[in-house]
């Protein structure tokens, strides 16, 4: 039997039905990009965190730092290119699915903090094997990935800047997808320097990456209380997500002749 | 198939028509679905379903509720009627005025119906003169 | 239960594009020229009827479908779809996208993953989605979903977004070109599908395609677009109705063409076929037979071309229909 006509509350149980479910599948295809290929970033950072001191000791030497200061800074760099190839594969057979901008946005968005926790507390957990590794070895050890002034609540601190820094790159890198499809190839390159700006600041609030050292470098900076840090870094997160609504919302697919 | 001037819908009637007099379907017999039909001359299901309306209307066919569609009783008949009828006005009612138009005469075209003027008859209705 | 077929109201739509620059998939830059891709466009789409929509490359056949399936906005204008009076901006409208699917050509397709990961993707975001049918019909079509949209023929991904476009079974169905590589085989076996999944499961379908002569039949209705405006919308029977053709010896057929407009001419040796303007009247019919001229039905086509031609060699435009 066909249905003639459809009430205003039938209407209104599907149209939230399908909004979530299509919410949920954002999540769970660039979540599990990002997670299943994370996995595999991080595992090689743990090879090469445990095996570098190995082959150095065997050699005779002795190391300042470890290999986890490398996984700190190619992270949220690796975050973002991820982000920019998910939302690329995904985002044209989500609207050609029926799926909305919004519920591209809102899935996308989970999947980052996603995202973000699990690498923060990849990092926090390599973090504590590098430096039993450098205690079992009688070396001295420095965390060398986050400049900001933690104290005894180092290991958190790091985790979170992590997380969040992340986040913020990938949430970017999907921004600069969304914005390259609309804007074409000319003014979808100015636009990415809002979403550079982002990845300074962000870099700035945490004390880590490239971006901080260059900074730091430049003697612009000093040294900064974590809360204070950790805050910044969250309204970044927030400006990031914003901007990548910013991008999505106006999403147009032009006829392809 | 179905290369006439006429709607498509009108020459799917005529088809069905014509099956029914040629006794290719009988009476009490299941015809084709719109779906069957649709897809088996790759047209419209809404045009074959026009057709067959109009098949119902003049009782050549009928609906069986769930079922489908089937020759009714006495479609054969009412064609045959109706056709006999229509031969009369649309077929020869314009020969035969054709006919007064030219000066042939009555006799003539009795001579000819009957084939008594010695000419090889075309095929027609069978007469009650037997010819070898 | 069969959801609602939905209908769409297009109100004075004008769709301008800027010029741009864009990357495609396989990186290449191309450019996209500034225009007006519709131009004022008003028009019905009956809900449950199959209509086609034609028109010559750029006459804004595929910018109205995506307008429908909030692909696009219009510039100017308003697009209401939806079902019985509830008619609603499609534009990030859960409850219109998901009621709708555009397939464009080969289908929206992940080109990086399997076949398989796409529909599972469709699936699970499509309300409707028959996992059987979309299966029996990539068995039907030859196509390995195992492989990479990328791996496949462009015949082969047309049939895959074939099969997206009648596994959905969205309430409003679009299909714009949906058979660039598909040999002549695979085009009816897919006309087939259509007319057969249609019949068990009604809802409204769009189909824009170039090859008017394999669709017409499956048309109810007819929509006819013109450099951005709507040509003519009409039932598919008010369509046939505007001409027939005349077959027979060049002589029999001129005297019975007599001063109707024609489309369309084709001469084979002593015989020529003629499309003529306007309705046949019982003499006409008469005559014709006893002429020895086969009376026969317009082909859209025909009348088509004859609409869309850039210009007449009389001087006015093809665009000028007469009422």
């Amino acid at each position: 039997m066909t249905a003639t006509t459809v009430t205003r509350a039938e209407r209104d149980t599907f149209a939230a039905r399908v909004h979530a479910r299509a919410v949920r599948r954002v999540a769970r295809y660039v979540g599990s990009v990002t997670l299943v290929i994370g996995a595999v970033f991080w595992g090689i950072f743990l090879v090469v965190t445990v095996a570098v001191p190995l082959i150095v000791r065997q050699a005779g030497g002795v190391m300042g730092g470890g290999a986890m200061t490398g996984a700190e800074y190619a992270a949220p760099w690796f975050a973002l290119s991820l982000g920019t190839i998910a939302l690329a594969t995904v985002v044209v057979p989500h609207l050609a699915a029926g799926g909305t901008r919004r519920s591209m946005f809102v899935g996308a968005l989970v999947a980052a903090l996603v995202a973000g926790v699990a690498y923060g507390v990849a990092a926090m957990l390599l973090l504590l094997v590098e430096r039993s590794l450098f205690g079992a070895l009688g070396w001295e050890w420095e965390q060398l990935g986050s400049g900001l002034d933690a104290g005894d609540a180092w290991l958190v601190v790091s985790g979170a800047g992590t997380a969040i820094g992340v986040a913020v790159y990938m949430l970017v890198g999907m921004a600069a997808q969304a914005t390259y499809r609309t804007n074409g190839v000319w003014r979808g390159t100015a636009l990415l320097l809002p979403g550079l700006a982002l990845l300074v600041l962000v870099d700035h609030a945490t004390r880590s990456g490239a971006f901080a050292d260059a900074l730091g470098g430049l003697g612009l900076v000093g040294d900064q209380p974590a809360g204070a840090g950790l805050l910044l870094a969250l309204v970044v997160l927030a400006l990031a997500a914003a901007w990548l609504w910013w991008q999505l919302r106006v999403l147009r697919l032009r006829p392809t002749r | 198939m179905f290369d006439g001037p006429e709607p498509i819908y009108v020459q799917i009637a005529q088809m069905i028509r014509a099956q029914v007099l040629a006794g290719e379907l009988a009476e009490e017999e299941q015809v084709m679905s719109t779906t069957q039909f649709a897809t088996t001359f790759r047209i419209n299901p809404a045009t074959a379903a026009k057709a067959f309306t109009g098949l119902v209307e003049e009782g050549v066919l009928y609906k069986r509720r769930g079922l489908g569609m089937f020759v009714a009783p006495g479609a054969r008949e009412r064609l045959l009627d109706s056709h006999r009828k229509a031969y009369f006005d649309d077929v020869l009612a314009p020969a035969l005025a054709q006919a007064d138009l030219l000066g042939i005469s009555t006799d003539e075209l009795v001579a000819y119906v009957l084939g008594t003027d010695g000419h090889r008859k075309p095929g027609g209705p069978t007469t009650t003169t037997e010819e070898s | 239960m069969t959801p609602a077929p939905f209908g769409a109201r297009l109100d004075d739509v004008v769709v301008r594009f800027g010029a741009q620059r864009r990357l495609t998939a396989d990186g290449t830059a191309v450019k996209d020229e500034a225009g007006t891709a519709l131009d004022g466009v008003t028009l019905d789409l009956r809900p449950g009827v199959i209509t086609g929509v034609l028109g010559r490359n750029g006459a804004g056949k595929s910018t109205l479908l995506t307008l429908l399936a909030a692909f696009n906005r219009p510039t100017e204008g308003t697009v209401r779809v939806g079902a019985g009076d509830l008619l609603e901006d499609p534009w990030e409208n859960p409850w219109v996208t998901a009621n709708v699917q555009l397939v464009r050509e080969s289908g929206d397709l992940m080109d990086d993953e399997r076949v398989s990961e796409t529909f599972k993707y469709y699936a699970d975001l499509r309300p409707y989605w028959d996992a059987d049918l979309a299966e029996r019909l990539l068995d039907t079509f030859e196509v390995n979903p195992r492989k990479k949209p990328t791996a496949l023929s462009r015949g082969k991904r047309s049939a895959v977004g074939a099969t997206i476009g009648l596994a959905a079974r969205a309430p409003l169905t679009i299909l714009d070109e949906v058979y660039l590589g598909m040999d002549a085989p695979t085009r009816y076996a897919f006309y087939d599908e259509i007319l057969a999944d249609y019949a068990e499961h009604p809802r409204t379908i769009l189909l824009s395609s170039h090859l008017v002569e394999e669709v017409e039949r499956l048309f109810e209705d007819v929509v006819v677009l013109h450099r951005g405006k709507v040509l003519l919308a009409e039932t598919a029977e008010e369509m046939q109705a505007r001409g027939f053709s005349l077959t027979g010896p060049v002589a029999a057929v001129e005297s019975l063409a007599g001063g109707r407009r024609e489309l369309h001419r084709q001469r084979l040796g002593a015989t020529v076929q003629v499309t003529l303007e306007g309705a046949p009247d019982g003499d006409t019919a008469a005559a014709a037979r006893a002429a020895g001229v086969e009376l026969g039905s317009l082909p859209l086509q025909d009348l088509f071309v004859r609409l869309t031609q850039p210009q007449q060699a009389d001087g006015t435009s093809g665009a000028e229909v007469r009422r």
